[in-house]
């Protein structure tokens, strides 16, 4: 059984709105086994107005509630809050995955999951709002045997430096500020080659496939940068 | 009134009624009589010493003859009339005048009269039986070869136009047929469109329809109809309408003619009888071959949905009621082996839906430029429990181009390739991937180094519900038939062949269609990017 390795779990908080009972009863079981404290909303509108009233550390939403639209809830949660959301959706939802976490979601999951999936999503989502509080910046990022010292813009495998092109260095730079976290197609482009250039998916292809070449020992089963098929990608963490 | 169909080849129906209408028109055949005997008059003039009485008869009776079998009774008549009187006016005294001297004269125009007259009736009549004679030929070899034809047609909608523009060449006339169409009522199936300014020859097409008996014009029921109408028969049922307009209204009074209408009526019907019954046959076998694919499926989907159900719910009841007997390393079995049943069930239902969206032709592409590698390597990520056992390389040249395709359906393409040559193939073997640009495609290929495929069922494994080994393997024999599916929705070839030194092979093409958007110098204007070298050129 994959165990919580992460800070300090005792105090978290999880709000999960979803409106299948038997889910619920599920991550129930999950989520109290480790130790997480579960509040549990079936609506949209319920759970907006425990998030509200209980202020959460982090919200699991189900797409397809009964009554909003999941960008709704995103949206109207984002209007006050900063709280890491997590996704839930079936295949081939992708569009949705897109327009979600566009919308200011911060991860999805898809069903069916394992626990282990799970509690690795909420350890990242958990470990990045904590960040992105007093101090937002790593100087030097270590996954597996690659390092990314940020501020000398520097990258190194297994010690030895990989030379980047700037662009591809952006690129990375955006995936490790983002670690354990998908990054959709649009967020990487509007943050690599800025706001105009949101549709030029082919661009995207290639710088990542000369990066995966550069960083990975295998491209074509990438161990770091993770492809997160139909919405974007993802940098592994730790 | 409906369009008309098969326009192309009523230019010789036309020209036939061109001819038919200018040998119904009598006038120029009398004036030809008329002139004749002028002729014959002016030529007897001139017989000088041989103009005796007796040659001058016989010549004037030549010419009736003559007239008689090339223009008909009617103008032979008026030669006769012409000749009597030329005779009487200029030959015999007083000349110039149409008195005649004496009783021996008289007596000699009588009988010259009587004798042309008959022998015109005669030599018409005789003209008239040919011409009958040659008309019925001429049915009868259009009847044979409607016999022949006919039945060879492909669709019974090339049939009636054949049959429809044969009768209108053979009869001089406008032919329609008449079906009902989808439980409505009559409409032009084949043939011309025909006018009906007040309704009333669809009414008798109607009449004929429900009845199934002949009426219209040369019959006996509403012969005030312009159309001739003849029921068209699939066996006791009728089934449609045979209309035909002559150009001359006389031509149907002919009883022979009418036979002959109702023979070749009969033989259309036969014709579209027959198309009918091979139709339905067709349909039946349709029907049956359906139905025999969804027992397969329902078979093959029922064992494989309810194979990993049973696996889990009597794992998770074991799990639920026995909590405290079982030692953990078993609790821990039970759990796995209910995970692992589920990952397999999603995967089932994955392809099933698939499949039946491939099926509906409710897939649209939703093609973007993607890079083949990053596709292969989300397919081996997902797959990586069931590759554990097979070690697989993949062999990309590192200028393959971006292609143009529809990424989730192209992963499905691999997982559905990968997984199968993982069931298929022992432990251990090696997988390998391997792609270049041929031509305009982009050529993918599978191989594995398993027992390779049975030889001649290289195609039908990519039919649907097709398994080696029925029953022997798991998975429902959809897989290939889903990869067969989009291959070819990308307007690719996909296929399977045994490798010479064992194994298969599964190859596929993608074509490659224009270059990708170049990817040029783009303003990475933010901070920092500001001397970035050409990606591509890169190390």
């Amino acid at each position: 059984m994959p165990t919580w390795k992460g800070p300090t779990k005792m105090s978290l908080q999880i709000l999960l709105i979803e409106d299948d009972a038997h889910i619920r009863r599920f991550l129930r079981a999950t989520l109290v086994t480790q130790g997480f404290q579960l509040l549990e909303a079936e609506t949209g509108r319920e759970g907006l107005a425990l998030a509200a009233s209980r202020v959460p550390d982090l919200v699991l939403l189900d797409l397809g509630l009964p009554d909003l639209d999941g960008t709704e809830v995103i949206q109207r949660l984002r209007e006050w809050s900063a709280v890491p959301i997590i996704i839930l959706s079936a295949r081939g939802q992708e569009r949705d995955k897109v327009d979600n976490l566009d919308a200011g979601a911060d991860d999805y999951l898809t069903k069916p999951f394992g626990v282990g999936e799970l509690l690795a999503r909420i350890r990242a989502a958990v470990r990045r709002s904590r960040l992105n509080g007093p101090s937002p910046h790593d100087k030097l990022v270590v996954i597996g045997n690659l390092k990314v010292d940020l501020d000398r813009r520097q990258v190194f495998k297994g010690g030895e430096e990989i030379h980047l092109t700037p662009i591809e260095y952006k690129l990375l730079s955006v995936l490790v500020r983002h670690r354990g976290k998908v990054v959709t197609h649009r967020q990487l482009l509007k943050e690599v080659w800025g706001p105009s250039y949101t549709e030029q998916h082919p661009y995207l292809r290639i710088f990542i496939l000369n990066l995966r070449r550069k960083l990975e020992a295998n491209p074509t089963r990438p161990a770091y940068l993770l492809t997160e098929p139909g919405v974007g990608y993802r940098l592994r963490d730790e | 009134m409906a369009r008309e169909p098969g326009r192309g080849r009523r230019e010789g129906v036309r020209e036939v009624a061109e001819l038919a209408r200018r040998r119904r028109s009598p006038w120029p055949h009398y004036l030809w009589a008329a002139g004749a005997v002028g002729v014959c008059t002016l030529a007897a003039s001139t017989l000088g010493p041989f103009r005796s009485l007796t040659n001058l008869i016989m010549l004037f009776l030549l010419n009736t003859v003559l007239i008689a079998s090339l223009l008909g009774w009617g103008p032979s008549l008026l030669a006769t009339l012409c000749s009597v009187g030329a005779m009487a006016f200029f030959f015999m005294p007083p000349y110039f005048s149409f008195a005649v001297q004496g009783p021996e004269y008289a007596l000699t125009l009588t009988v010259m009269l009587l004798v042309s007259a008959l022998i015109s009736h005669l030599t018409a009549r005789s003209r008239r039986q040919a011409e009958l004679a040659r008309r019925q030929e001429r049915q009868t070899a259009v009847l044979y070869e409607m016999c022949q034809t006919l039945p060879a047609m492909l669709s019974l909608q090339e049939m009636l136009q054949e049959a429809a523009v044969r009768i209108s060449q053979t009869f001089a006339s406008r032919v329609s047929v008449l079906m009902p169409k989808k439980g409505q009522d009559l409409q032009l199936v084949a043939g011309e469109a025909f006018v009906d300014e007040y309704g009333s020859e669809n009414l008798v097409a109607r009449w004929v329809y429900r009845h199934g008996h002949l009426a219209g014009l040369g019959t006996e029921t509403l012969p005030k109809a312009r159309g001739f109408y003849l029921p068209l028969r699939a066996g006791p049922r009728v089934i449609g309408v045979l209309r035909l307009e002559p150009t001359d209204p006389q031509a149907l009074h002919d009883p022979k003619a009418l036979q002959f209408l109702e023979a070749l009526g009969a033989q259309i019907s036969l014709a579209i009888h027959r198309e009918m019954l091979a139709r339905q046959a067709q349909e039946v076998q349709v029907q049956m071959e359906t139905e025999r694919l969804r027992n397969t499926l329902l078979s093959s989907v029922s064992h494989d949905l309810r194979t990993p159900l049973t696996v889990i719910a009597g794992s998770a009841s074991i799990l639920a009621e026995e909590e405290q007997g079982l030692d953990p390393a078993t609790r821990r079995e039970l759990a796995q082996t209910m995970y692992e049943e589920a990952c397999r069930l999603e995967h089932l239902v994955a392809n099933l839906l698939e499949m039946s969206r491939l099926q509906a032709g409710q897939i649209t592409l939703q093609r973007e430029w993607n890079a083949l590698e990053e596709v292969i390597g989300t397919a081996l990520t997902q797959l990586e429990n069931q590759l554990k056992e097979h070690p697989v390389t993949v062999t990309l040249p590192p200028d393959t181009p971006l292609v143009q395709m529809d990424t989730s359906l192209m992963e499905r393409v691999f997982l559905n390739l990968l997984e199968n040559a993982a069931k298929y193939t022992p432990p251990g073997t090696p997988l390998h991937i391997f792609a270049r640009p041929t031509g305009g495609d982009l050529l993918v290929e599978v191989t594995d180094a398993g027992p390779g495929l049975p030889p001649g069922q290289e195609h039908l494994i990519f039919e649907k519900f097709y398994q080696v080994a029925p029953g022997r393997s798991r998975g429902a024999g959809l897989g290939l038939a889903i990869c067969r599916g989009i291959i070819e929705a990308h307007d690719g070839r996909i296929w399977a062949a045994n490798r010479p030194g064992g194994g298969a092979v599964f190859v596929f093409t993608l074509p490659l269609g224009e270059a990708p958007p170049p990817v040029d110098h783009p303003h990475a204007d933010m901070e920092g990017a500001d001397q970035d070298e050409p990606a591509n050129s890169a190390d």
